[in-house]
């Protein structure tokens, strides 16, 4: 890991935080990803988040703090903000995130023939977090 | 045990090594830690898709 950049930013109210720009030396990292790559579930995720990564990369760096703020589960009024990030793993589909619930939405506006697969449902969804965060910021 | 409360810390270090690698892989580097928590925010909330 290299961090390339780190200096202090004004976080209000008088404080201030620690602001980093960070990199992965892919090539020093290689052997721990090959051997991550070696457990299914770490496999499992490196793949989806490799699909989120390019999608979200469509969004406007500026942007991407701010689709978080759009985001159905977010946004949403009983979202406990305290929650770690889990990847889901201790919850069942019955508990799915919003996000979830409106990524599936999509399905019912794809051609009857059309069934979306999990990339797709994903991609669909940052798409429409891009288009809600230029509404949103005129 | 794992738990919502007591996760694996080499779990998470390895889940924070998969997300800077695939934003390296997908163009977004170096990433702010802005731009990172807002990554693993749509990672976490999309992860059962």
């Amino acid at each position: 890991m290299e961090v390339v950049n780190l200096a202090y930013q004004d976080a209000g109210t008088g404080g201030a935080r620690l602001a980093a720009s960070l990199r992965i030396l892919l090539k020093c990292a290689d052997p721990a990803l090959v051997f991550l790559a070696t457990m299914p579930d770490e496999a499992e995720v490196a793949r989806f988040l490799e699909q989120l990564a390019f999608v979200f990369a469509e969004i406007e760096p500026d942007d991407q703090d701010i689709a978080v703020g759009v985001d159905a589960t977010y946004s949403a009024p009983d979202t406990n903000i305290d929650r770690v990030i889990d990847f889901a793993e201790w919850r069942g589909p019955v508990h799915a995130d919003h996000s979830v619930r409106a990524a599936k939405r999509l399905q019912s506006y794809a051609p009857g023939a059309v069934t979306l697969s999990r990339a797709e449902e994903l991609v669909l969804y940052m798409r429409l977090m891009k288009r809600k965060v230029r509404a949103v910021s005129g | 045990m794992k738990s919502p409360l007591n996760p694996n810390p080499i779990e998470v270090k390895s889940r924070a090594v998969l997300m800077l690698a695939a934003l390296e892989r997908a163009g977004v580097s170096p990433v702010e830690t802005d731009q990172l928590h807002a990554f693993a925010f749509f990672a976490n909330v999309l992860s059962p898709l």
